[in-house]
């Protein structure tokens, strides 16, 4: 039994928190402000692989693990919690779900090189509800045209949409839900302006409108009316990479509050004295610690090729929920300062309320859990 | 990384799973209700290696490791609590410290027959007056030639009632605070030392604990554990091994509550379907499911960090922590899920929200925990 990384993924994770401590952290409140971040830096971070974690080298890749791949997103999160949710949705879902399909379908190797550079991420268009009320929450049709599809209909809410330079949609087709990969510069395509989102505001969310999208069909990903199927492996590792956001996000709140709890004098001594204020830092280090060690075990027990359903949706469901506890504690320990924009933990703050409400919510996890608990002991 | 267990702990997994579903479990209502010691199922862990897990076999014990002695921590607390805490207190509390601070004299006298189960050990740390503040205590040996005369009284001494051998912390120098107190191996059978009555407890009540007096007790130099002055070290390095294994009691009752209600929701139907169909009680599971698997990964790790070497008093005071409150918590909503019928004794579900309230206070409470944990992230 080991919980640690392996010695080189542990430099890697250093090199890439030196990387964030000169390149994004800085950096991370204007991007907030400015609701983008700079194509520079998406490039930056490029080549060093991190827009194709888990691709194998030969294909571009950095050939990482699961587990790697969420120790370096969990890193980019105590930065800033947009950018590695940027980074984990292109991962874990678009380019995943992609390169899911292409083990069948050759003729997407060619799309997979070209989404490893980042410079324009892959965005997963999954309508909300669409796993638990099946295709009718999907908003576009497919119409099957010769050799070729056209598509009509929207997608709200899809994150990072307003960077992306490939959408995977999902649409009702002849033969049921059929997912496609398509590009952002497709004729009749539109990407609304970023909308006004609570947090992860530089992650660009944005609405998608499709008319008469024309899309060859060999850019459809999987069997026709197979998407919704082959999109729950993919939910899984979403969740997954939304715990190791979590992680980040609640890691540098707390290291924010400890160190402000101990600069902060009230009374004549620093508040760190005080254990209403310590009883608050163990409680998020403990959070933190479990929810960071069963993201651990998730991305573990896929990388062993083990069924991930069960221990993505405890990560995402424990992770989301002690990040928005733990970094609503930060705020409260930095008092009046913490509620300025001063200080990053409102930001935190209001990026972890993006992980536990969006992409189908913790109640969808819980849902998942619910299920097979009473699969198994009913 | 690797989070699979090796074969050696499936196999003791596997064999304590069937001694704890077949032996200890049907009989473990029973044991509360009658505040009975289980002396038969003492000496069927004897038997089975479970008195000394991670004793080495040239010591009388079974030679395995932590994860091995936390795996089987809960297997036992999931069918009775008590049982576990018996073996725990032995285990952690008695054979660890001799391991680590006795020389090999102590060892051949104390640890052989510990370890092997032939004779039984108590901790004796708490006093009436001092618990987690251990500098306070007021218990005393006094050096007398190559002997200590010790007098004082102890509290709430698990496996006090049967122990033939006991782990003492008392000062040897009252007035150098922690530095001034000392470890000694002690016959519990011997002159000047003597059992209160047993005490009446909320929760493991088929584990009995009394108050120990000691009355101008006489014991040999050659019985001090480590030198003196150290004691304050014996005892918290002991804790930080006995608080691994008490987040496994803690875990064991907080799967068997959670078992129970998942089970029960499953078969009782109200309002036309099934308690777990209604999406607040599916919830509740749910959240109970991932924070038993959160607080078991918690104490995975901390044994994982005992048994790489390293020091691990953060990584115990966690586990101890978390896995102490879910308990709690899953057994508080284990009653809620079986509703009237929780509130009874004839389903188990009561005994184990008993039984998990002890687990938030002995071998440093919730809060001592925090203490600990908070002083680690002050630390810079």
């Amino acid at each position: 039994m080991d919980f640690d990384l392996d010695e080189d993924d542990q430099l890697l994770r250093d090199t890439v928190r030196q990387l964030c401590e000169q390149s994004v952290r800085p950096h991370a409140g204007e991007w907030d402000e400015a609701r983008a971040i700079p194509a520079a830096v998406r490039d930056e971070l490029g080549r060093m692989g991190l827009w194709a974690l888990r691709q194998p080298e030969d294909e571009g890749g950095a050939g990482l693990s699961t587990v790697t791949a969420c120790a370096l997103v969990e890193e980019l999160a105590a930065a800033d919690g947009a950018l590695a949710m940027l980074i984990a949705a292109h991962n874990f879902a678009g380019l995943a779900h992609v390169a899911a399909a292409s083990a069948s379908q050759p003729a997407l190797a060619g799309e997979l090189s070209a989404m490893a550079s980042g410079q324009r991420p892959c965005a997963w268009a999954l309508a909300e509800g669409a796993l638990g009320s099946g295709e009718g929450a999907l908003a576009i049709t497919a119409t099957r045209q010769g050799d070729a599809w056209a598509l009509d209909g929207e997608a709200r809410h899809v994150l990072g949409a307003a960077v992306a330079g490939r959408f995977v949609v999902f649409a009702r087709a002849e033969d049921g839900p059929t997912a496609f990969l398509i590009d952002a510069d497709a004729g009749g395509l539109h990407v609304s302006a970023p909308l006004r989102t609570h947090g992860a505001r530089a992650a660009g969310t944005a609405h998608l409108g499709l008319q008469g999208v024309r899309v060859p069909d060999e850019r459809r990903l999987g069997a026709p009316g197979r998407a919704l199927t082959d999109a729950a492996t993919i939910v899984a590792l979403r969740e997954l990479s939304w715990a190791a956001v979590a992680c980040g996000l609640l890691r540098g709140a707390l290291q924010q509050a400890s160190g402000y709890a101990q600069q902060r004098e009230q009374f004549g001594r620093p508040i760190a004295s005080f254990q209403a204020i310590q009883w608050k830092l163990a409680d998020m280090a403990t959070g933190l610690e479990a929810a960071w060690l069963l993201t651990v075990q998730a991305a573990w027990r896929c990388d062993q090729g083990r069924p991930l359903g069960e221990a993505a949706a405890r990560a995402r469901t424990w992770a989301t929920g002690a990040a928005v506890r733990g970094c609503s504690e930060a705020l409260q320990i930095h008092g009046g300062y913490g509620y300025t924009r001063e200080y990053p933990v409102e930001r935190a703050l209001r990026d972890a309320r993006q992980l536990e409400a969006t992409a189908g919510g913790s109640a969808t996890a819980r849902s998942v859990l619910a299920d097979a608990i009473a699969e198994r002991l009913g | 990384m690797d989070l699979s267990l090796n074969d050696e702990q499936e196999q003791l997994l596997r064999m304590v799973k069937e001694f704890a579903q077949r032996e200890v479990k049907p009989i473990a209502a029973a044991l509360d209700r009658e505040h009975r010691y289980p002396a038969e199922l003492v000496a069927r862990m004897a038997e089975l290696g479970l008195l000394g897990i991670e004793v080495p076999v040239d010591y009388g014990g079974s030679g395995l490791d932590t994860l091995a002695y936390v795996l089987a921590m809960e297997e036992i607390s999931a069918a009775c609590a008590s049982t576990g805490v018996i073996m725990s207190v032995n285990n952690s509390l008695v054979c660890d410290p001799l391991m680590k601070w006795g020389n090999e004299e102590q060892k051949q006298q104390w640890l052989v027959p510990l370890a092997a189960g032939d004779k039984l050990g108590c901790f004796m740390l708490s006093e009436p007056e001092a618990g987690s503040d251990a500098a306070a205590q007021k218990t005393v040996a006094v050096r007398d030639g190559d002997d200590y005369v010790i007098s004082g009284t102890k509290n709430w001494i698990t496996n006090g009632p049967q122990a033939d051998t006991g782990i003492l912390i008392c000062m040897t120098e009252p007035s150098a605070g922690h530095r001034g107190i000392s470890a000694f191996v002690i016959d519990m059978n011997g002159q000047g030392v003597r059992r209160g009555q047993k005490d009446d407890k909320l929760g493991i009540r088929a584990s009995h604990s009394c108050q120990i007096f000691f009355d101008d007790a006489r014991v040999p130099a050659s019985q001090r554990l480590g030198e003196e002055g150290q004691g304050f070290k014996v005892a918290m390095s002991t804790l930080d091994c006995g608080r691994i294994g008490i987040a496994a009691q803690a875990l064991g009752i907080a799967r068997a509550a959670f078992e129970a209600a998942a089970s029960y929701a499953c078969e009782r139907k109200t309002f036309g379907q099934r308690v777990i169909d209604h999406q607040a009680v599916a919830f509740m599971l749910a959240d109970m499911d991932t924070e038993i698997d959160a607080a078991r990964l918690l104490t995975w790790r901390a044994a994982a960090a005992k048994m790489a070497g390293r020091r691990h008093t953060r990584e115990s005071a966690m586990c101890k922590l978390m896995a102490s409150e879910v308990a709690n918590k899953v057994a508080k909503n284990a009653i809620q899920i079986h509703g009237g019928n929780g509130y009874v004794s004839e389903y188990p579900v009561e005994r184990h929200y008993r039984d998990a309230k002890i687990t938030e206070i002995y071998e440093g409470t919730s809060e001592i925990q925090r203490i600990v944990i908070a002083s680690y992230l002050l630390r810079g």
